[in-house]
């Protein structure tokens, strides 16, 4: 393959060999603060905090941390929805040396006891939410989690002061200490050197599999300050777009994923953008602060673009403020790509990543050459190639399918005590098999057009089958099951099962077997179609034909339209 | 080691080979979840058939594994093969495959197909060694493809 495509197709100023300097994550928060202190950093409900409000929730964050007993090689679980205590927390965490480990609000239980036992998280900080508290609260004493740090929504009517007598924070008899308490200090933390960027864990972000439950990606600082800085290296145009200090954003995706973590709020704290936070997805709401907020930042997945660009009454709105729009997480309709420029003026930025490249792998330069269907362009200081599919260990010219890898400073250290995972995921010349099967073209520009792991993508989020197919098999009347992804307008695709029953079993309703497994499935994973078979469609030896099953529903699927457009 | 054609009165050792695998095993065995062997199934495994060909190895008593080829069509068959738990890494399946090889070449077949997982990297160590390559990657599995007549090796196939 060529040397680097990609490079002539960098839009100057943004260059592919830019310096990616790596530093402490907490340092961005530190910078910005110096750099920005008066301007808005977080507006939430209502509430704003400056950049020099947040740095001292921060800081007073990390000596209550420390307090608790956090410093190097101490795991601190976030299971948080979108509010300021994500950004608090997390900052905080890392001040004082710890490790923060994500946790999904969308988890099932046994994901989440999984997560706590694997990560050895040892203290979490959760809000008193009924779809939060609960699940952790029985996890307290049984295994590594020994603290609960519990805010609550009626926190912000004290933000961002958050005034108080100081008194050192302390678990209760239950292993639980209010928000309250873990910033009743003067901020005085003990600064930790944190070594070398690029081995020092900073983020352990759950990821799922094809096979077993998850596992945890190992994000450095310097993963991730690299990742921080590919983003602003992508951003970069003359004349500028993004002006450092007088940018606003929406918040909007889950803080706990890593596209919302790295891509949003740190790529926004280094820039000293303004974030208004949204806890959740709610259309209406989120054209509203679109328009009346004049957000200039915006980044989302699919499912959102898709809403906003048939929102009823889009006419009416204003959103030519947006200057920076991204899509991640799933492939974007192109249909509705080119709608949002109608609407907005502004180009909907695609890119390709995921959880172990923190998540950056390719962007859709914001000038010059763009191509539809392309995911984009390799970001500064990666370097792509593509394995023969056939042949693992070789890689196939450039213009050939053959399965993504990637090298760059992005790229996670490994998974968390699993260093099988970690040697399966790697070539050997120590680049990370994606799962995914593009080609490049002689421009550089990447394009998907199959995934070697039995993956789907449903709003955003990755979704295994098999856990699927695991978590129905356990259903007393269900003897084979198969699941597959179908085409969903809003979610890009949902799981579908195909079941067989056992012998003289009764069939049971989509609700029923939703009911059945809210505790082992996530609710992004959820089943969302059954169909009852005698048998499902196997080779002669016995092995499920899943594309059988595929074809089938896709000759469905056309056989209606048909049917539909006579 | 002790290779032979499978018989009818081998079911009963069949079904150990099979209930002593792991979930994992069984998933790569068959695609999906399965706890439970449908008695039917397993007989149809053991029983003289003209469109299966079947080995099964034994230590003693003690049954190891069993490979089976189920014909495709008048020149092909697919592959099926299963190693008991505790008798991994013994050579185990590269001995049931070899005897399962030259039989098929006997009985005139020309093409021996696989389906694997991916992931299933002691398939892909065994197919390797047994000279089969992937012919086709669909998703999350490959088809392997072994020639059994040189003529099907001259054309590549």
């Amino acid at each position: 393959m060529p040397e680097a495509p990609w490079i002539k197709s960098y839009p100057a100023p943004a260059r592919w060999d830019a310096p990616l300097p790596l530093s402490p994550v907490y340092e961005i928060l530190d910078t910005a603060a110096a750099q920005f202190g008066d301007r808005p950093a977080v507006e939430f409900m209502g509430k704003r905090a400056t950049y020099r409000q947040l740095h001292a929730l921060a800081n007073r964050a990390a000596k209550g941390f420390q307090q608790l007993g956090v410093r190097p090689g101490v795991h601190v679980g976030l299971f948080l929805p979108n509010t300021p205590h994500y950004l608090v927390a997390f900052f905080g965490v890392l001040k004082a040396g710890g490790v923060v480990v994500n946790y999904s609000p969308l988890d099932a239980a046994q994901v989440l006891a999984h997560k706590v036992e694997d990560s050895e998280t040892s203290i979490l900080v959760t809000l008193d939410l009924p779809m939060l508290l609960p699940q952790m609260e029985p996890l307290v004493g049984h295994g590594p989690l020994r603290t609960l740090v519990v805010g609550g929504l009626a926190d912000l009517a004290r933000f961002p002061e958050f005034e108080g007598p100081h008194e050192d924070a302390k678990p209760d008899a239950n292993g639980r200490v209010s928000f309250d308490a873990l910033l009743a200090n003067d901020g005085a933390y003990t600064p930790y050197p944190i070594g070398d960027p690029a081995e020092t864990l900073a983020v352990l972000q759950y990821t799922g599999g094809t096979t077993g439950l998850p596992k945890g990606a190992m994000l450095t600082h310097g993963n991730l300050t690299a990742a921080t800085s590919q983003y602003i290296e992508t951003t970069k145009v003359d004349p500028p777009v993004l002006i450092p200090g007088e940018e606003r954003t929406l918040l909007v995706l889950p803080l706990f994923h890593i596209y919302s973590l790295t891509a949003v709020m740190l790529l926004c704290v280094r820039l000293g953008a303004e974030m208004v936070i949204h806890i959740r997805f709610e259309l209406e709401a989120v054209m509203k602060d679109l328009a009346e907020k004049k957000i200039t930042v915006f980044m989302g997945v699919p499912t959102m673009f898709t809403a906003l660009v048939s929102y009823p009454g889009l006419r009416e709105l204003d959103l030519t403020s947006m200057k920076y729009t991204a899509s991640g997480g799933a492939p974007l309709p192109l249909e509705v790509q080119q709608r949002f420029k109608e609407i907005t003026g502004s180009e909907l930025n695609e890119g390709w990543g995921m959880t172990e490249t923190s998540p950056s792998g390719t962007f859709s330069p914001m000038r010059g050459m763009r191509k539809p269907g392309s995911c984009g362009i390799p970001v500064p200081g990666a370097t792509l190639k593509f394995a023969s599919v056939q042949e693992p260990n070789t890689y196939v010219p450039l213009g050939e399918r053959g399965e993504i890898c990637i090298k760059g400073p992005n790229v996670m250290k490994g998974y968390w005590k699993n260093p099988e995972a970690t040697a399966d995921a790697m070539t050997p010349d120590g680049f990370l098999r994606t799962g995914d099967v593009a080609y490049m073209d002689e421009d550089g520009f990447v394009f998907i057009v199959d995934r070697i792991k039995d993956m789907l993508l449903c709003g955003g989020f990755n979704v295994y089958p098999r856990n699927i197919e695991e978590a129905i098999y356990t259903h007393p009347s269900v003897a084979e099951v198969s699941v597959i992804g179908i085409p969903d307008e809003y979610r890009g695709q949902s799981p579908k099962a195909f079941i067989a029953l056992k012998s003289g079993a009764a069939p049971f309703t989509i609700e029923e077997i939703k009911e059945f497994l809210k505790d082992k499935l996530g609710k992004h994973e959820m089943v969302q179609v059954i169909e009852f078979r005698d048998s499902l469609p196997k080779t002669p030896v016995g092995k499920i034909l899943k594309t059988a099953l595929y074809e089938e529903e896709a000759k469905r699927r056309a056989s209606a339209a048909e049917t539909a457009t006579v | 080691m002790l290779v032979r054609s499978i018989e009818p009165s081998d079911e009963e050792s069949y079904r150990a080979i099979l209930e002593s695998t792991t979930a994992e095993d069984r998933y790569c065995r068959f695609f999906h979840r399965v706890d439970h062997f449908d008695p039917a199934e397993v007989h149809r495994f053991v029983e003289t058939n003209p469109d299966i060909a079947g080995m099964i190895a034994f230590e003693g008593p003690v049954p190891l594994g069993a490979a089976h080829a189920v014909r495709l069509d008048a020149e092909s068959a697919e592959l099926a093969i299963v190693v008991a738990r505790n008798a991994r890494h013994l050579g185990v399946g590269v001995a049931l495959l070899e005897a399962l090889i030259a039989c098929l070449k006997e009985r005139g077949f020309h093409r021996l197909l696989a389906c694997a997982l991916r992931e299933n990297h002691a398939f892909e160590h065994l197919a390797k060694r047994a000279g089969f390559h992937v012919e086709q990657a669909d998703g999350a599995t490959f088809r392997w493809v072994l020639a059994l007549t040189a003529d099907e090796s001259a054309a590549g196939r």
